[in-house]
Order: C-alpha cells, then structure tokens, then sequence
C-alpha cells in the first residue's frame, strides 16, 4: 500500500502532488494536489491550497480545501480557509474560520 | 593478502621503481612505483605499496596507495585503508568502506532521458 | 510511535524539504534537500536537488550535487550524477557514479606507513629514504640511476626470472658507518631535482 508520511520535524516547501494517501505531522508549506487521502495529524500544519478525494484535519491548515469526496475537521483542529466538498463534517470543539461550499 | 597467480610479476617491498612499468601479465606491487604503469593486465597494489603514477591496467585493486589517474578498462577496487588521490575512469568502480579516495569518478551513467533535460 | 517519514512512490514534491529525522523517498523530489538526519533514496525513488544530510543512502536515481556529515552510500543499481563532500563515501559494486569525491573532515586513519612528511611534502626524493631505511646498513649504490624500466619486450622474454633478478641487483656492499650520512646527503641532493623534470615529460608525452 502507498503511504507517504511527512514526520512532525520534516517542512517542505513547495508543491505536492500524487495519487496515495498522505499524513501529515510535519509542515507543509506551498500546494498539495493528491487523488487519496489526506491526514493532518494534531502536529501537522499546513499552509497551502489542498485539492484531494478526502481530507481529516486534526491539526492546523490555513488554505482553501477542494475535496472531490468528503472533508473532516476534527475536534481541537484549526482551519482557516475555504473548503468546498460534496460531505463537510465539522466536529464540536473544531476551530474553523472561512466560507462552506457543498456543491462539490 | 594479495593472492598471486602464476606469471603475476611483483615489485617487491624493498624495490623502487621510477618510470614507465608497462607488461601484458598481473603486476603486484608491494615497493614503490612513480612514473606510469600501463599493463593489459591485472594491477594489485598491496598494503604496503606505494603508486604514485598514472595507470592504465584491466583492472586494480588498490589495498597500499596510489596518487594518480587510474583509467581501467574493467574495474578499480579501493579496499578499507587504501589511499587513492587521482581521477577514475572505468565501467566499474568500487569504494569500500573505510577506503579513502579524493577524486573524480568516471562511469557509464545512463539516465532517463527526462532528467536529462537542463542538465549537463 | 510515528512512523518514519516517507515520500511514497506516486508522490512528486516540487520544492525544499527540511528536517530532523531519517527521509526515505520512494517517489520524486524536485528541489532541495536539507536533513540532519539519515536520507535513504530507494530504487524507485528519484531525486533531482541538492543534498545535504547526515548519512545519505542510494538505491535510485539522485541528479545534483551530495553532502553528508557522516557518510555517502551508493549501494548496487544506484545512479548519481554529481558531486559528493563527505568524510567516508562508500560506492558498491554495480552503482554508477559519474563526479568527484571530495573527503571533509577529518582524514579517516591516515596509514601509518606512509609517513605524515611525505604526504605533505610530495617529494620524490622520499621514495628512496624509505627503500633504504628498510636496509639501513646498506647504501644502495644504484641512486645515482634510480631508473629502471621493464619494458613490455623484458617482461615477456625474461617473466618471472627478470623481476628475480631485479630484486637481487643492486648489489650490497659492506657498510661503510663513517661515511655513510654524508653519502645520503649526496644522494639527496641529485635524486631530488631530476625527478620533477623526469615527471613532466611523462605526463606531456600521454
């Protein structure tokens, strides 16, 4: 099975792209495009636009979010941006500032 | 220790050699050489041989020294504890560990042709 | 227990990774590289940047220049294209290397033989005070013509019995302790500026 896994102590800084499943507990700075899934980790910070299928965000992400499938944000989590996704599930205690779009 | 086969010639420990040492059979040296050697054959340079010259051989192994071009039309085996200062060329090159070598490599490297854009 | 970084083999980073821990990248990165940690290139993993890490491994394709703290590793069927700094760089049989190596740090165990004087000081001449420390009793009449050639023709009239002979030839006379450190200055003396010259018409002649 493909996984990638950006570690807590790992930044990248530029453009993501691919077809597997991606966890993040590091930084990532820039653009992910991915056609699986994405895990942001309670460590994990994203700074970027996110195209995937499905993302769960229990971390940190300041970007827009374009998910083709499904979005979660977890209790504890902070998501500053926009998120577009046919199925949008926001936990109670999540923290989340941007606008809702659930056209897909 | 070096293995010595049959029409192996040997440049003993206590012999110096200055100049051109050229043959067509193995040659191991565990004195000294400087100048150049150029052999179609096989270059052993033992533990306690010194080369400081420029070779063209087959193929060496280096366990001593060696301070200068090797080009090897098959293979250069730096041992643990070797020293090679020069630049390599040859099909195969192995560096073990614990071996020091300061120089270029020359090998046959292909790539794929897209990373071969914008590159050298 | 998170599980060791991991670029998967459909991923494609374009861009700077950074990092305190082990790197292992199956798919591709585009960029540059910057680990304190171990980065271990795998056979399907390509990386096109600049390296810099503790230790890095090889297994694929690495294009662009390497530097380790510790070490370099290019095990069989890796390819790189660049330069490598590191104190020990290992290159297994079936790798493919094409750029230099430039040893940092500390010199790994410098051979005891060979003295710490004649590495620094590259002198020719220091060949021959090593040939005869070795029979300090006997000063080897022959420095005067220190040359000898085997050429190829030799070599094959004469094979194993030549080089024997060889070995035996310069003859040994009988220790002469009074005169003998004003006879090695002599030597000294004319060996030393013959050489380079003699050295310079090899190489021009190639």
């Amino acid at each position: 099975m493909a996984n990638t896994v950006i570690g807590s102590t790992i930044v990248i800084d530029g453009e993501i792209s691919g077809e597997e499943d991606l966890t993040v507990l590091g930084t990532v700075k820039g653009r992910i495009g991915l056609r699986e899934h994405i895990h942001v980790e309670p460590t994990g910070v994203i700074e970027a636009n996110i195209e995937t299928a499905t993302i769960t965000v229990e971390g940190t992400v300041t970007g827009d979010i374009h998910a083709t499938e499904r979005a979660e944000l977890k209790s504890n989590c902070r998501v500053v941006g926009d998120i577009r996704a046919p199925r949008i599930l926001i936990a109670d205690g999540a923290s989340f500032k941007g606008n809702v779009d659930m056209e897909g | 220790m070096a293995t010595v086969t049959a029409g192996t010639c040997i440049i003993g420990p206590n012999i110096a050699v200055r100049g051109t040492v050229s043959g067509e059979e193995d040659l191991l040296v565990e004195g000294r050489v400087e100048g150049g050697i150029s052999l179609a054959g096989h270059l052993t340079v033992a533990d306690q041989g010194i080369v400081e010259a420029n070779l063209e051989v087959e193929s060496v192994v280096v366990m001593g020294e060696v301070v200068g071009d090797i080009d090897a039309s098959q293979s250069v085996t730096i041992e643990p504890g070797a020293r090679v200062t020069g630049n390599i060329r040859a099909p195969r090159v192995i560096i073990r560990d614990g071996a020091y070598f300061d120089g270029s490599v020359d090998m046959e490297l292909s790539l794929p042709d897209h990373l071969l854009k914008g590159r050298r | 227990m998170p599980p060791s970084t991991t670029i998967g083999p459909t991923l494609h980073v374009r861009g700077r990774i950074l990092g305190e821990e082990d790197l292992r990248i199956e798919g591709r990165v585009d960029g540059a590289i910057e680990l304190s940690e171990t980065l271990i290139v795998e056979e399907s993993g390509i990386v096109v940047a600049e390296v810099q890490a503790r230790d890095v491994v090889v297994r694929g394709i690495v294009v662009g220049n390497v530097t380790a703290t510790d070490s370099v590793t290019l095990d069989a069927g890796a390819k790189l294209m660049g330069d490598i700094e590191a104190p020990r760089v290992i290159l297994a049989d079936g790798a493919a290397f094409k750029g230099s190596v430039k040893v940092t740090g500390a010199a790994p165990r410098p051979r005891a033989r060979t003295s710490a004087g004649a590495k620094a000081n590259r002198s020719r001449a220091s060949a021959i005070p090593r040939v005869r420390a070795a029979r300090p009793e006997a000063p080897v009449p022959e420095q005067d013509e220190p040359t000898v050639v085997v050429r190829r023709k030799d070599v094959q009239a004469a094979g194993r019995g030549e080089t024997k002979a060889a070995k035996k030839a310069p003859p040994r006379p009988a220790p002469a302790s009074a005169g003998k450190a004003t006879k090695k200055k002599a030597a000294k003396k004319k060996v030393r500026p013959k050489v380079p010259s003699r050295k310079k018409r090899k190489v021009s002649r190639r």
